[in-house]
């Protein structure tokens, strides 16, 4: 190990939940480090390469950091590369979509609404929505979000409006709105984490539609790699170290973390001490990284006594489908526009709708924009309906220029997922990493009505869909889990006892050891988690400066 | 000690059985070269290997540029060769991470060759068309096994180098794409030096 280092604040993680976090302490004028074990790549260096997509260019590669994933405690783990978020400094904003829609107030007291659930853990917030609307705001200010204020009746309360006004839109987007009202729903234009003008700096969009999955050249996508990191680092307090993986949060005295062990870029096991520690490397990693932080003190892992870290976890639940056309549907414009639609008329129901009583979002999309993994898709369906034949030949080609050349509408969801005992992280006492930790195994048992959500919003769009009557529908995915939409390891509450972080987000058994991504989540609301890890980093941010203005820690 | 070659390494990665299998495809490329260049050709594919091949030898290649142009065949369009598809399959074998279609690669092309010797007494590029087909079809055909699971990974390979950027050594000046009428990204990596 090589000599230490001290700072103020060391934050793990340079994503949604830890970028917020080392603007504002910065901004105040402590010293910060943030740990990001990705590469930094620079904004103007990156290319949509699918090629390298496929290489996982933005997460590790399974062979050297696998996942291990079971369905059900009887099942026995394979490794998987799901469950990564991201491997590259801004993380998962770099390669996200930026729908950025809102939870709603229902959403932080599931528990009082709805009553016990069996065979599931639902809760309210320690904070309500009006606690975190300032916080929304603020990342909208931030990041630049574009949208269209009181656009639907179940939009969520807002204290102002968007600060860019909507994307440009493809064509069948007005197609969808008057589908959906024949259908009685009510589509709008999803938020988005992209620029629709200039705005502080940052160019408008360019319209290359290839925000999912890969790195904005521009900088429109609102990325904290484009937005909160360079502001933080223009303080002059705030270093990012790239390539630098957290290995163990170490306790000190007096029941404090007195630093983080990491290793570098070049293998060296380094020490940085700091006053505070932040954990932001996403729900499962910051579990599997307090797990493995073992001491006389915490025997079964950091912060986790009552043994609640890694427990009820979450995602956004999703199911995908869409729908085909022979003739064009309107896509005229060279530049690649969105559908940009989406539906919440499904998000909350008294009374329940075919027995669901929560589901979430309906998103539609032009797709697809990826030769590769549309070539791919476009023969899984035939497959499919030709049983197990491998097409090859003059009979890939036929299907291959027929099907590619037709027009297509896709929908995918964003469900509630209910949190539940069969649903947890913790360590796999078997399949280590390349370093010989362990890795991070996922236990998933998703509750039937997190099932019965994500159908009923599969099957609400494609009544959408045939409205406009296409020449065929699909749905490939009745329910799945959307592995990098994850939170709830470490959720938050009042009791110690069963929650592992206080309202503030800090441990309540560490008292300067905070965790800001999408852990503290004890419900997932029906919305891509996000923007809410945001607005809660900010939330906790500005507690923080606060302790850290009083020498509270 | 000498540290392995990239292909080394793929042959090391693959699946048990290999070794007999490569033992094999070496002897048969020398009786495949001793054959010359006068041996009648009855596949479209041409024999001869591009320059500056970095994983795959000679028979390999030709094996290889045979069943990728099965894969994807010249019509009215571009076929896999045109398209310089074997050349991406052997770069990509070559990359820092393997490709996940790349375990089984060498071994496939090592069991075609073998099987067309066993039926034909030809190696598989000097195959009749009707002869390759048969046995890809076959192999194509099975639910399961080594034979089916290369198929399976050179139908994805070959899609990769059709439709992957042409900066990969595949999609020749992008005609994999125009065939089928995508437009380039402006941000993909042939195209940004233009968009900017």
């Amino acid at each position: 190990m090589k000599a230490s280092e001290s700072v103020d604040v060391v934050v793990v993680g340079s994503g949604a939940g830890g970028s917020p976090v080392a603007l504002e302490l910065a901004t105040a004028g402590a010293r910060v480090l943030v740990l990001e074990k990705g590469r930094h790549v620079p904004q103007d260096r990156f290319v949509h390469d699918e090629i390298a997509l496929r290489r996982h260019f933005m997460v590790p590669n399974p062979a050297d950091e696998p996942h291990t994933i079971r369905y059900g405690k009887e099942s026995a783990a394979a490794k998987s590369g799901e469950g990564w978020t991201a491997n590259i400094v801004g993380g998962g904003t770099v390669h996200y979509s930026g729908f950025f829609h809102r939870l709603k107030p229902v959403d932080m007291r599931m528990r009082s609404w709805l009553g016990a659930v069996d065979g599931a853990d639902v809760v309210d917030w320690p904070i309500s929505y009006d606690d975190l609307e300032p916080y929304y705001r603020r990342v909208d200010e931030e990041i630049g979000v574009s949208g269209v204020w009181k656009a639907h009746p179940f939009e969520e309360p807002r204290s102002a409006p968007y600060p860019l006004p909507p994307l440009d839109e493809h064509p069948v987007g007005k197609r969808i709105d008057a589908a959906a009202a024949e259908c009685g729903m009510h589509a709008f234009p999803t938020p988005r984490a992209v620029t629709s003008r200039p705005y502080r700096g940052r160019p408008g969009c360019s319209y290359c539609s290839m925000c999912a999955d890969y790195g904005c050249p521009t900088g429109a996508k609102g990325s904290t790699l484009a937005t909160l990191l360079p502001a933080a680092v223009a303080t002059g307090n705030c270093e990012i170290r790239a390539q630098c993986m957290a290995t163990e949060v170490l306790v000190g005295s007096g029941g404090k973390v007195a630093g983080v062990l990491y290793r570098d870029s070049t293998g060296i096991t380094r020490l940085v001490e700091a006053r505070l520690v932040v954990l932001a490397c996403s729900a499962v990693e910051t579990a599997r990284l307090l797990l493995m932080s073992r001491s006389s003190a915490f025997p079964d892992g950091l912060a986790n006594r009552n043994g609640l870290v890694g427990k009820n976890l979450v995602f956004s639940s999703c199911s995908l489908g869409g729908a085909w056309w022979d003739d064009p549907i309107g896509n005229d414009d060279t530049r690649h526009l969105s559908a940009q639609r989406s539906i919440q008329d499904w998000y909350s129901m008294d009374p329940a709708v075919d027995g669901v009583a929560k589901a979430g979002t309906i998103g539609f999309l032009v797709g697809f924009v990826q030769p590769i993994s549309t070539a791919m898709r476009v023969l899984e369906p035939t497959k499919a309906k030709s049983g197990k034949e491998l097409l090859w030949g003059s009979k890939l080609k036929d299907v291959l220029r027929r099907e590619l050349r037709r027009k297509h509408v896709q929908f995918e969801t964003f469900t509630e997922f209910y949190a539940n005992s069969g649903t947890y992280v913790d360590l796999d006492p078997e399949v280590k990493d390349r370093w010989g930790a362990p890795v991070a195994r996922m236990t998933i048992s998703p509750h039937p009505k997190t099932k019965n959500a994500t159908r009923l919003l599969a099957h609400k769009a494609i009544d959408v869909l045939e409205t406009l009557q296409p020449d065929d529908t699909y749905v490939t995915t009745e329910h799945s889990e959307t592995k990098f939409l994850q939170g709830g390891t470490c959720r938050f509450g009042n009791d110690p006892v069963s929650s592992v972080l206080d309202k503030h987000c800090r441990a309540h058994e560490v008292p300067n050891l905070y965790v800001t991504d999408g852990s503290f989540l004890p419900t997932s609301g029906g919305v891509p988690l996000t923007l809410t890890i945001m607005a809660n980093a900010f939330r906790v941010a500005h507690h923080l400066t606060g302790v850290l203005r009083s020498g509270g820690v | 000690m000498k540290s392995p070659t990239r292909r080394e390494v793929v042959i090391a990665v693959a699946s048990a059985g290999i070794a007999g299998a490569t033992a094999g495809l070496l002897e048969r490329r020398r009786s495949t070269s001793a054959q010359g260049a006068s041996a009648q050709a009855t596949s479209p594919v041409p024999p001869t290997s591009p320059q500056g091949l970095r994983v795959l030898g000679d028979a390999e290649y030709a094996a290889l540029a045979a069943a990728c142009e099965l894969v994807y065949p010249r019509d009215g369009d571009p076929g896999a060769v045109d398209l310089g598809v074997p050349l991406y399959i052997d770069r990509a074998l070559d990359a820092a991470q393997l490709p996940p279609w790349g375990d089984g690669i060498l071994t496939g092309l090592a069991r075609l060759d073998s099987e067309s010797f066993r039926r034909f007494a030809v190696p598989f590029c000097r195959a009749r068309s009707s002869d390759q087909n048969a046995i890809f079809a076959e192999w194509a055909g099975q639910a399961r096994g080594d034979n089916a699971e290369f198929a399976r990974h050179l139908v994805t390979a070959t899609l990769e180098g059709v439709l992957g950027d042409p900066t990969h050594g595949g999609n020749r000046d992008g005609k994999g794409w125009s065939a089928l009428g995508f437009r380039p990204d402006p941000f993909a990596p042939s195209q940004k030096k233009k968009a900017l």
